[in-house]
């Protein structure tokens, strides 16, 4: 195990941001910290990093008692949500920083150097300044800075949260190839279920201090372990006082066996999908939201007013 | 950009122009002009009296040893005030406006009733010692360094403010020591206010007149600065001296001025 986490606990006054926290995370995978804000997985982060102290508990590190280590001396990359870019350096100057610390021969910083920056695909900006460069380029920057010092493990603090969505989507699917390259232990903080489960081959989901549920994406989204996790992981619904999601139920435009009957009151189309809402034609008259796919929709030729029978088809 | 009428924004034009000539521009002008009366004579004059020079030297050693501590002590404080929590914070930060507010006599006087050698707090011990303060060059570095302790300060602290921790944390994340991120990073990061705070400070220092004449005891030769020079020689009816000095003095602010306009990077607003 790369990262052992024993019996953690962290207040900001009266305010717990974590609660008696045990992790375990493996060497050379990508895991993902996720849960909604202020539920305590930056802090259990920066904790992990030494830019913040645990009020008890221990971090050991690749095997290295961490805890009362200073930041500097753990040996992880850290990336920052707003990048952290030494303004006054240039590109280069920003990647070399933790090897000329190190003092580095010059041969061999430059030399690394170039190297990262060709990972990253900055080498032709290795000259300029980090005010000159893209949101998605300072955190590719960024990253090549913090890869630089060969760390044990690398910590990325929301590390795409300040880009917009569409280079958020590119990055992501970077970081992913790029983990595929380098294979150094990583961790992640994210809020958005999406990126997790699109990046992460381990998502940790911890709500208000606490660790919800540890597993692989697979595993959270088909078997969550209770209702936080199942509303966290994707779109939900209730169905005969149970939560489902809305794309596992299916939709009948005949009566069939154990078929809920239902009626469709609105229905709104995103992209392939389309979001059903159908009001439950037993006692309380609920509406519940179903998603099926337009070629289902075309080939029920389901439209709003109709009446349609549900059947659960997971559990 | 608000739209405004032509001749509205002419009359605004003027108004502001107008302001700045009658309360600056004119009166420093005439500063010159009186200087130049007579071509260089006055400045001639000013220089072949040993007790101008002494006067300006003076002030040049005054001011630059209390920018040097006010830059010292300055910096250290901002960061202390910005980057740590500690009890009476909220203090400290209030008290260091009060050299701005309170006027210069008052600080010349206080440091007097506490550094006196008769009857001082510390005055009469540093006397014992041999140590002299008031009437002497420490006391006058004193007054100035008090006078111009916030300056500094103000430059800097929003500036860190608004630079946050992020860079430092990266830093320290990527090996460096404490030392080595103040060298590398927050020093760089604030390099440009701390450039305009000290020259506002060193302006503030060669025209501090009130505290400094308190507690300089204004002698003629030993502890006259040239800002006191210039008030005995306009009261002794020596205005060709005093305004070749008050020229030298205005001559210096410009300077600084324009050293900072030049010095400032384009892109830093």
């Amino acid at each position: 195990m790369s990262i052992e986490i024993t019996g953690v606990n962290k207040r900001f006054g009266d305010f717990v941001a974590l609660d008696n926290v045990n992790l375990s995370i493996p060497t050379g995978q990508l895991t993902a910290l996720l849960g909604p804000s202020g539920g305590g997985k930056s802090t259990l982060l920066r904790i992990i990093a030494g830019l913040e102290n645990a009020d008890s508990g221990s971090v050991v590190i690749e095997g290295t008692e961490a805890t009362n280590l200073p930041a500097q001396k753990r040996n992880v990359g850290f990336v920052f949500q707003h990048y952290a870019a030494f303004k006054h350096m240039s590109v280069a100057k920003n990647v070399a920083f933790g090897l000329e610390i190190r003092k580095r021969p010059k041969a061999e910083v430059k030399e690394k150097v170039e190297e990262l920056l060709g990972l990253v695909h900055l080498s032709q900006f290795a000259d300029r300044l980090p005010s000159q460069l893209s949101g998605g380029q300072r955190q590719r920057m960024a990253l090549a800075r913090a890869l630089a010092i060969e760390p044990s493990v690398l910590l990325l603090d929301e590390p795409f949260g300040a880009l917009d969505a569409k280079v958020r989507k590119e990055l992501r699917e970077w970081l992913r190839r790029l983990h595929d390259e380098v294979h150094v232990t990583t961790v992640f903080v994210t809020h958005d279920q999406e990126e997790a489960l699109e990046v992460a081959d381990e998502i940790v989901v911890i709500n208000e201090g606490r660790i919800e549920q540890i597993g692989s994406p697979d595993t959270l989204y088909d078997a969550p372990s209770n209702d936080f996790v199942m509303s966290f992981l994707g779109p939900t619904t209730q169905l005969n006082g149970a939560l489902v999601r809305p794309h596992d139920i299916e939709v009948f435009a005949h009566p069939v066996e154990n078929g809920i009957p239902a009626r469709i009151a609105r229905e709104l189309r995103v992209g392939f999908d389309v979001r059903l809402w159908v009001e439950l034609l037993d006692a309380a008259h609920e509406e519940i939201q179903v998603t099926v796919t337009r070629a289902t929709q075309r080939s029920l030729a389901l439209a709003e007013g109709n009446d349609v029978w549900l059947v659960p088809t997971s559990a | 950009m608000v739209r405004t009428h032509p001749a509205l924004r002419l009359v605004l034009r003027l108004l502001v122009v107008g302001y700045l000539v009658m309360l600056v521009a004119w009166p420093v002008g005439l500063v010159v002009t009186h200087t130049f009366d007579h071509g260089f004579t006055a400045l001639d004059n000013a220089f072949a009296d040993p007790n101008v020079v002494h006067a300006l030297k003076m002030t040049a050693i005054v001011s630059v040893i209390s920018v040097l501590i006010n830059l010292v002590f300055g910096v250290t404080i901002s960061i202390l005030l910005v980057r740590y929590e500690f009890w009476g914070k909220r203090a400290l930060s209030a008290l260091i406006d009060v050299p701005l507010s309170v006027s210069p006599v008052v600080v010349g006087l206080s440091l007097l009733l506490v550094y006196n050698p008769i009857n001082g707090w510390f005055g009469a011990g540093l006397a014992d010692a041999g140590i002299k303060i008031i009437f002497s060059t420490p006391g006058m570095i004193m007054a100035t360094t008090f006078v111009a302790l916030p300056l500094v300060i103000r430059e800097v602290v929003p500036v860190l403010e608004e630079i946050g921790d992020d860079q430092e944390w990266a830093a320290r994340s990527l090996g460096a020591s404490p030392v080595q991120v103040l060298r590398r990073i927050t020093l760089p990061s604030i390099k440009w206010a701390i450039v305009y705070g000290v020259v506002l400070a060193l302006a503030r220092s060669i025209g501090e007149f009130g505290a400094v004449k308190i507690v300089s005891g204004n002698i003629v030769g030993s502890t006259q600065t040239a800002t006191t020079v210039v008030e005995e020689r306009y009261q002794n009816f020596d205005q060709p001296t005093a305004y070749a000095i008050s020229f030298l003095l205005a001559f210096a602010s410009v300077i600084c001025i324009v050293v900072v306009a030049v010095l400032r990077p384009k892109n830093e607003s």
